[in-house]
């Protein structure tokens, strides 16, 4: 049983009275503690990818499973198990931490969730806790009593990381995780991503444009163009040896670079 | 200059309340007794006059302050309760369970204050709780409105898709995450609501379907005036000044209060 399957997925946006393909026919498993990257370009529908794997959004078509189950057409508080074990990291962290709390109620934030709550091996939100999960992304304690905008946009990043992994999850989905950044804290926080997930053993599923960044943390590549999977397979086959005409102007694009 | 404009409103709220709650415990005379002859102009013991009756003015001024004050806080109070919520889930919702609110405020902005009072008053009679009542359900739609259009704004925030991954359910969200973003532009709406029902009360007192004779509030007392406007206009200047300071001061307020929470009219200073 893989951890993720999406089986058939299409999602369709509508967009002033058109309908938008965003994804068709995506066929795809995740097994548990695999790091894989989906890549492509703007608009190409890898963060639908992404979305539609934490139920955040609801394909036109097809089945999303998370740990054998389906998510789909479940209410919110049937999801429980999703919710329990899969967390994000977002693209942003000026918009993804909220400005009027303090980083140890952000932070803490997933141990509230009802889900979490009933899970026996979750500790309860304690300044402990709270301090190791800041010990972890390598955040000073004392900033638990900060508000956001009191933090560098590295510091946010790390906080982010630091929420999306104090409830332990089975999956972490990372949106762009770096690309808001300054360059200089880029490889920080990537090496704070790849050690925290190959120390947990937690699959990853790294959204990215950025073909090295994916090749630095993945194991596998998925490359989309235009909602439909082109070329997917071990990250060092694709990187070298793109099958793909697209794949090769990403692989391209990033050797220019 | 955004600053003098807060703190302008706030002196001029600050008035408002020394004079309603100085009225509370302290009047210097009663002010629903006859305590002189009628029409004294300003002096001593009467330091704004008396009335028609023979009433102290001052002393009618300071309990209307205390009604002007109880009517805007529990008319804007129980628009915002009722109007807030239901403008949260608006916003959080999509479809038509999000556009039913909204379209159902259109219609009641339809109702003016004014003829919701009418209809109040012909139905259970005219007092202060018909006035405060009816300001407050015309003022329901502004909350609705003012607040479902910042929730869809909030709504756009990766911390909310944060607390869904995390399993937050919709109400903590609301309470958690929604609300205290959104409470600076409700602050504004309520202080602008505020001095709207100042207005407002003193307009349906004026028309007689506010409070009764016993309970001398401005509109009531501007009315009464009106029969002495070529014989003592002063005894309508006090009551229009108390209703003009209270009405601009929370206007001001309201502007002063916008903004300071704008960011971008605070970078621009």
């Amino acid at each position: 049983m893989s951890l993720v399957e999406l089986r058939s997925v299409a999602a369709t946006y509508r967009r002033a009275g058109r309908d938008f393909v965003a994804l068709r026919e995506v066929e795809l498993a995740i097994e548990a503690g695999e790091k894989v990257g989906v890549v492509g370009g703007s608009g190409s529908g890898k963060t639908t990818l992404a979305r539609l794997m934490l139920g955040l959004l609801k394909p036109s078509a097809g089945d999303v499973r998370f740990q054998g189950r389906s998510i789909i057409g479940l209410p919110e508080r049937r999801r429980g198990w999703l919710r329990a074990s899969a967390s994000m990291v977002f693209q942003d962290p000026n918009s993804s931490l909220n400005p009027r709390l303090r980083l140890r109620h952000i932070i803490a934030e997933p141990l509230l969730s009802p889900a979490v709550r009933n899970r026996s091996d979750v500790p309860e939100p304690g300044q402990s806790v709270l301090a190791a999960a800041m010990a972890g992304v390598g955040l000073d304690v004392d900033l638990l009593d900060r508000f956001p905008h009191q933090l560098s946009g590295g510091q946010r990043q790390r906080a982010a990381i630091a929420r999306s992994l104090i409830n332990d999850p089975a999956l972490l989905v990372a949106d762009e995780p770096v690309s808001a950044l300054d360059v200089s804290v880029r490889a920080q926080v990537l090496n704070l991503l790849s050690d925290e997930v190959s120390q947990r053993g937690l699959a990853l599923v790294l959204v990215s444009h950025d073909l090295a960044v994916v090749g630095r943390l993945c194991d596998r590549v998925i490359v989309i163009e235009h909602g439909l999977i082109v070329e997917q397979g071990p990250v060092g086959q694709v990187l070298t040896n793109p099958t793909h005409p697209y794949t090769e102007a990403l692989v391209e694009a990033t050797l220019s670079l | 200059m955004k600053r003098g404009t807060l703190n302008l409103g706030l002196t001029l709220i600050g008035i408002v309340v020394v004079l309603a709650a100085v009225g509370l415990v302290w009047t210097p005379f009663d002010p629903t007794k006859i305590t002189g002859s009628p029409l004294q102009p300003p002096g001593w013991p009467h330091v704004l006059g008396t009335d028609g009756l023979g009433a102290d003015v001052l002393s009618r001024l300071m309990s209307g302050a205390k009604i002007c004050l109880l009517v805007g806080i529990v008319s804007v109070a129980g628009a915002a309760v009722v109007g807030v919520p239901i403008g949260i889930f608006s916003g959080m919702t999509r479809g038509w369970i999000s556009d039913l609110p909204a379209r159902l405020s259109d219609i009641l902005y339809g109702f003016p204050a004014l003829l919701l009072a009418i209809l109040l008053a012909a139905a259970v009679g005219g007092s202060t709780w018909t006035a405060m009542i009816a300001i407050s359900v015309a003022t329901i739609p502004a909350f609705v409105r003012l607040a479902r259009a910042a929730t869809y704004q909030v709504m756009s925030h990766g911390y909310i898709e944060a607390a869904r991954v995390s399993g937050i359910p919709k109400v903590a969200i609301a309470v958690r995450h929604v609300l205290p973003n959104i409470a600076p532009v409700l602050g504004v709406q309520a202080s602008v609501s505020f001095g709207i029902a100042i207005l407002a009360e003193a307009g349906l007192s004026y028309l007689g379907l506010g409070s009764g004779p016993e309970a001398p509030t401005w509109g009531r007392m501007l009315r009464e005036a009106q029969d002495y406007l070529f014989n003592a206009p002063i005894l309508a200047l006090w009551p229009g000044l108390a209703i003009a300071v209270a009405t601009m001061g929370f206007n001001l307020l309201g502007d002063g209060l916008r903004d300071l929470f704008d960011p971008r009219l605070r970078e621009m200073s």
